[in-house]
């Protein structure tokens, strides 16, 4: 080292000196930013990144490659009990709370096709035709209890119920025995494309409002300032809705929804069938028998 | 004298065999607490009680023959499916003379009040006895009593 400073011209030893100044000086100063900028950052606050200033795209590819990996394997294990009432009660999916603070808007497109199992949501509307709809409103509901289930709503001939997924089939075949079955519907549902759909967009819409009040940290000026907080206010009313979509999405995933509708026996309910040729028994019946 | 006494037996025979031709081939007893009505159309029988539940048989040719799970199978069908009656059970009954039976309870909804109705049957060779009992809910499980004795005490001829 010493041979290459004497070796110099004097001027060219003072020059190369304060270029090591000058780039001491540029790196002391970026890591003051940086402290400043941790030491001003709100209690709780998400951390920054630490390539914020260069080669994001980078740390976000590979933080999104362990998030899918991740999430691939969080699948892989509720596969079994993902959604599907008979085999087993669908785990709740979550309502993606800090998960992806440190993913990248840059997901890869999933393919629902190729999910271990799918998110299905459950829902059935039965009209029964029963004796005393008092008693057999009574009964529904005292069977979706047992079933782990509660009552939503209930009136004089409909009852709305909820049990666990899970229980969602069994529950139905002893909902059809309380009455003849003038109507069955049961429909799926099939969510799984909006479930990881919704994810993806809840975590990009956390980058976006982690990225906005850093710049809001940063902001020189009262217009900027003023301008990112209606931006981050605006991102995190989205935030809020989409994570009130996925809440919404992983209670219908956790219980199916039953309706029923109970009526009492009447002829027009019921379908047409042969007329024995036998007068007396159309005179049969309450009517003429109390008509004294 | 002998004309009078022949011309008597001869209209005594008649009325016997008018009275043969136009009784019923079954007895029914009537419960205490209710009374028979008279002049029934419908049915050979017919009693109530001060309460309006009511009891009536009727007296059925057995034409064609059927056994009696096929009659049995008949009045279900026709008071579930076409009266709008809800079968709540059936039950097997005996008559006071051994002739087995099938009851059939039914339910219905009149409006938010409910009732039941009971169907009782016996078929013989060449007859089918219809036992009916109907009222309010209330009042028939008040009077189940009076009505399985009546179906006890059936007899028929």
């Amino acid at each position: 080292m010493n041979l290459w400073i004497h070796c110099m011209p004097r001027g060219r030893v003072w020059l190369t000196c304060l270029g090591w100044l000058v780039l001491i000086w540029c790196t002391g100063c970026a890591g003051a930013k940086q402290s400043e900028a941790a030491a001003a950052r709100a209690p709780g606050a998400a951390p920054m990144p630490q390539a914020a200033y260069g080669g994001e795209a980078a740390l976000y590819a590979d933080d999104a490659q362990e998030e899918v990996a991740a999430d691939s394997d969080r699948r892989t294990a509720q596969a079994p009990a993902a959604g599907v009432p008979g085999r087993a009660p669908p785990v709740a999916p979550p309502a993606s709370g800090n998960e992806g603070t440190a993913a990248s808007g840059s997901l890869p497109a999933r393919d629902p096709k190729t999910l271990a199992a799918p998110l299905l949501i459950y829902s059935a509307n039965l009209q029964l035709a029963v004796f005393e709809a008092p008693q057999a409103l009574d009964r529904a509901e005292q069977l979706a209890k047992e079933a782990g289930g509660y009552l939503v709503r209930r009136d004089d001939r409909t009852i709305v119920v909820r049990v666990p997924a899970a229980g969602f089939h069994g529950l139905l075949d002893r909902m059809l025995g309380l009455g003849d079955v003038l109507h069955r519907n049961v429909s799926v549902r099939d969510v799984t494309e909006e479930f990881y759909d919704l994810q993806i967009r809840i975590r990009n819409a956390e980058l976006v409002r982690e990225r906005l009040e850093q710049l809001l940290q940063r902001a020189q000026k009262v217009e900027e300032a003023l301008a990112v907080e209606r931006e981050l206010e605006r991102v995190a009313g989205e935030v809020e809705r989409l994570k009130g979509r996925m809440k919404l999405l992983s209670e219908l995933l956790a219980f199916s929804t039953i309706t029923l509708e109970f009526q009492p026996r009447a002829v027009q309910h019921v379908e047409s069938s042969v007329n024995l040729p036998f007068p007396w028994l159309q005179q049969l019946g309450l009517g003429p028998l109390l008509s004294l | 004298m002998k004309f009078t006494v022949q011309w008597r037996s001869i209209a005594l025979l008649g009325l016997a065999l008018t009275a043969s031709a136009c009784g019923n081939a079954f007895q029914a007893g009537t419960p205490p607490g209710f009374v028979e009505l008279p002049d029934q159309e419908e049915y050979d029988y017919r009693a109530t009680n001060a309460d309006g539940l009511v009891l009536a048989v009727r007296e059925l040719e057995h034409e064609p023959k059927g056994e009696l799970s096929f009659w049995t199978k008949a009045i279900e069908k026709q008071l579930r499916e076409r009266a709008g009656y809800a079968l709540l059970g059936t039950r097997d009954v005996k008559a006071k003379t051994g002739e087995p039976g099938k009851q059939l309870r039914f339910g219905h909804d009149q409006g938010r009040t409910p009732y039941l109705y009971y169907v009782t049957l016996f078929a013989t060779d060449d007859k089918l006895f219809v036992i009916e009992a109907g009222g309010t809910k209330a009042l028939m499980e008040r009077h189940a009593a009076q009505i399985d004795w009546t179906v006890a005490n059936f007899e028929i001829d």
